[in-house]
């Protein structure tokens, strides 16, 4: 038939037209625009060129970031941190003349993703020391493999109390959540809220801020009167939080793994009409989800680490990272990230040998550090961080957040209730 | 895969009946002791379920007249309504938070003009080619063809690579469309009151109020930027709806000729679901997104209640979408040929219907109804790459209860399972919706597979 002729030449000059039209694309966006992503493998930028003096052999330590998953967020910016921190030291001759590489793994923050990432990073790379992970989750499914295989992990954010078992090769810079849990319960308790409906991720972080709280609380004679928990991939929570509110709470706790969900609840908390007070942990205080819930975050309270990174270092980290990446979330925690590489850097100089993990496992144990996010602060028998603490936050009306607060004032420590 | 069974939910052998009756008395029991325990929660529960039931109702129209028409699943319908809500946040990432995951990827813009040129190109030769071909000389005919359709192909790579001044790039077609849509509808209108005489007077009239009416609109799509949001939502249907089209008249038509079972074609189709899914991770990446807030999250207090401005936009864009496609399908002559279609392909094409061409309309159809249930979903609480396959899913439950290819079923279904998860979940916790729509389904599936409603 005539049309089954026409079919393909009119299919040729479609085809033409597009091929025509994609050389006009190429020529006019060479560069396509995308948000700064870490690459998967960071060569240290100042490696000296290969001269007739032979380069030294770098140290080798891993990275493992939730560089995807619900801790997108942060561990996008926790990876630059690192990676800013290994660049400074580079810059300063490495550490013993030797250069720092870091090798940098997504933990996707679930345990099985981290198995993946430690398996890669200490059969394939070989490497004895891992700094990270940044979710609870992935520390829980990883820490068990390291202290068999006498690796060490250090973390900067990882806050599940169960770490703290973890083993001897495991260490946080991070505080434990059985601190934040006895600080929100106890903030709670004395702003006079008597009765509180809880909502919480489904992962081993937000689900352990959830438990450590709700046994504060219930231990200084409170009562929960609704807990409702999600999955990570959730985007719509007004079924659950529609039981929380009508269960008629003095307040409400949210307890979220990633930004996102964190932001999106507080926002359709008060799209609920809920206008009662709202407590929170660090995620929920992050730039994203203070931006995702816009205006709903008005006065929310939450409970985080020490934010003002007072310390002249910290200062100077944060208006350094600002300039370098311009994205700046959950800023105790890329100071704890940054400091992390400095203690590994601290540790190799003395141990000399990237491979010697019990060396650099007594190392830490020894150690007593002033860095970002405080001075003077140390390990214990544990791996448990010491001399650090939490604060409480309010954040702001929308109008006035900006870059430098972060979006939230410092109300100041958590208060001590008997 | 059709539903020969006669058995409905109403009607249908004994045992279905007495099922049936003792379901319903126990929901009614059920709802009853909840609402008398804690009225306020019952209407919350009621606005939360008015507020995605409508989603889901307009999910189940889109898939109840498609289902019913080719009878094969087409699971590019999931597809279609992330497609939908990712097209919004493509040409408005600037807007949310801050621009911080802003995405412009080239390839993606080729892909879209291409497509876009093909269909341009096939509507041509549907359209003019044949009644043209006899007056002029066949290989102009076809370079105009490939030089219109290249420019639409252009046209679009333009749109989607000025998303900054989407309002401005997008002004044309929107004069365009308005100038024709006012022309068509004042001859429609006077040529029935003037009658065959004034013709001439009547065309002038027509074309110069078109013209009028079409400069109006675009010179105030350029004068207001805030447009842009409610431009991309169009724009991101229509092209939704594009690459359904272009699916079914440049696969699907050619399979089903092949394809002696729907098994095939639900296979194929799961493929294609699964690969647009996965493009969607990598070009916006795998963590949910807001879209960019509309009409405010100020709730809106009802009877103690409340609901946002957006949930009951969301509820008259359902309206509207089922009063659209009810005209659609009783008073026009194409709605005609569609239910033809779905009772006997074979027949209507020997009748004369040019049932590619139909088909192709409805794939079209159904794909826009999914891009807007994904857009509107996606403004309501967010999107992420997964949300295509459960939207499907919901959708093909709402219209499974319903009763395929009713579309007041359709309506009904989907509003009763935006209910049934919220009431379902009273005394569970919230992570127990999907488990609750996925018994329903079941049960519907075993018992009563015809739905609530059945096809007329």
């Amino acid at each position: 038939m005539l049309r089954n002729a026409l079919i393909p030449r009119m299919l040729i000059s479609v085809l033409l037209g597009a091929v025509m039209v994609a050389a006009l694309a190429c020529q006019e966006d060479p560069t396509p625009t995308s948000p700064p992503q870490p690459t998967a493998t960071a060569a240290p930028t100042d490696t000296p060129e290969p001269t007739a003096t032979p380069v030294p052999e770098p140290f080798t330590i891993g990275v493992m970031e939730s560089v995807t998953g619900p801790g997108e967020s942060y561990g996008t910016v926790m990876v630059q941190a690192k990676q800013m921190a290994a660049d400074e030291i580079n810059a300063a001759g490495g550490v013993n003349g030797r250069p720092l590489n870091l090798i940098i793994e997504d933990s996707k923050c679930g345990a099985a993703d981290a198995i993946t990432a430690y398996n890669k990073l200490t059969d394939v790379d070989g490497v004895k020391i891992i700094l990270g992970t940044s979710c609870s989750g992935a520390m829980l499914g990883a820490a068990p493999l390291a202290e068999q295989d006498g690796v060490v992990m250090l973390s900067a954010s990882a806050t599940n109390p169960d770490i703290a078992e973890a083993g001897d090769y495991i260490f946080r810079t991070a505080i434990n959540d059985n601190k934040l849990g006895v600080d929100t319960g106890n903030t709670m308790w004395a702003d006079g809220a008597r009765t509180i409906a809880s909502i919480n991720e489904l992962t081993d972080y937000a689900e352990g801020v959830r438990r450590t709280t709700t046994e504060r609380f219930e231990a200084l004679g409170g009562t929960v009167s609704a807990a409702e928990s999600y999955t990570s991939d959730a985007t719509d929570f007004r079924s659950q939080l529609t039981k929380l509110t009508e269960s008629n709470p003095d307040a409400i706790h949210v307890a979220a793994q990633s930004e996102f969900t964190g932001g999106t609840i507080v926002k359709q908390l008060r799209e609920l009409g809920y206008d009662g007070p709202i407590y929170a942990e660090s995620v929920v205080a992050g730039t994203q989800a203070l931006e995702i819930a816009g205006a709903a975050a008005n006065g929310l309270k939450a409970i985080i680490p020490s934010p003002d990174l007072e310390t002249e270092r910290g200062k100077q980290f944060l208006s350094n990272f600002r300039e370098r990446y311009g994205f700046i979330t959950l800023p105790w925690f890329l100071g704890s990230a940054y400091d992390d590489v400095f203690i590994a850097a601290e540790c190799l100089a003395m141990t000399g040998d990237d491979q010697d993990a019990d060396g650099f496992r007594d190392c830490l144990y020894d150690l007593t550090y002033s860095g970002a996010i405080g001075d003077d602060f140390s390990f214990d028998d544990k791996g448990e961080v010491v001399g650090l603490a939490n604060v409480v936050v309010q954040v702001l009306p929308v109008a006035e957040r900006n870059l430098d607060n972060q979006g939230y004032e410092i109300l100041g420590a958590a208060p001590s209730v008997q | 895969m059709r539903l020969r069974s006669s058995r409905t939910f109403w009607s249908g052998d004994r045992r279905g009946r007495l099922l049936a009756a003792a379901l319903v008395t126990a929901v009614i029991a059920y709802v009853g002791w909840k609402i008398g325990e804690s009225p306020s929660q019952a209407l919350q529960f009621g606005f939360n379920g008015l507020s995605v039931g409508a989603i889901y109702a307009l999910l189940a129209m889109g898939f109840t007249i498609v289902y019913s028409t080719v009878w094969f699943f087409d699971l590019y319908y999931g597809a279609s309504a992330a497609i939908g809500a990712y097209g919004v946040f493509y040409l408005r990432s600037k807007d949310a938070l801050s621009g911080l995951h802003s995405v412009h990827n080239a390839y993606v813009n080729v892909l879209f003009a291409s497509v876009v040129a093909g269909v341009v190109a096939w509507i041509l030769y549907e359209t003019l080619y044949r009644r043209l071909s006899h007056r002029y000389n066949r290989e102009v005919l076809l370079a105009a063809g490939g030089i219109v359709s290249a420019a639409a192909g252009c046209y679009t790579l333009a749109v989607l690579h000025y998303t900054e001044n989407l309002n401005v790039v997008l002004s044309p077609a929107v004069g365009c469309a308005a100038a024709l849509a006012t022309a068509w509808l004042v001859f429609k209108g006077l040529e029935r009151v003037v009658g065959g005489a004034g013709r001439r007077i009547v065309v002038g009239v027509a074309a110069v109020m078109g013209l009028a009416v079409g400069a109006f609109a675009a010179l105030y799509v350029v004068g207001e930027p805030g447009t842009r949001l409610y431009l991309s939502w169009v724009l991101s249907c229509l092209l939704a709806g594009v690459v359904g089209l272009a699916l079914y008249r440049g696969l699907y038509a050619h399979m089903r000729e092949r394809a002696r079972s729907p098994l095939v074609m639900l296979v194929a189709t799961l493929g294609i679901l699964l690969a647009i899914s996965a493009a969607i991770v990598l070009v916006f990446g795998s963590p949910a997104r807001p879209l960019p807030d509309v009409f405010g999250s100020q709730p809106r207090e009802i009877w103690g209640g409340t609901i946002k401005d957006f949930n009951l936009f969301t509820v008259g864009v359902a309206i509207v979408a089922f009063l659209g496609l009810l005209f659609l399908l009783k008073r026009t002559s194409l709605g005609r040929a569609i239910r033809a279609i779905g009772d006997d392909e074979e027949v209507s094409k020997v009748v004369g219907i040019n049932t590619t061409v139909v088909i192709s309309i409805v794939f079209f159809i159904g794909a826009v109804y999914a891009a807007l249930a994904g857009v509107l979903s996606g403004h309501d609480t967010a999107i992420q790459p997964r949300m295509g396959l459960l939207l499907l899913l919901k959708g093909w439950i709402a219209s499974v209860v319903g009763g395929i290819g009713n579309l007041y079923g359709a309506a009904i279904g989907g509003l009763a399972l935006g209910m049934v998860e919220q009431f379902g979940i009273w005394d569970l916790a919230g992570e127990w919706r999907d488990v609750i729509s996925f018994v329903l389904l079941i049960l519907f599936l075993s018992f009563w597979p015809r739905g609530l409603l059945p096809r007329r």
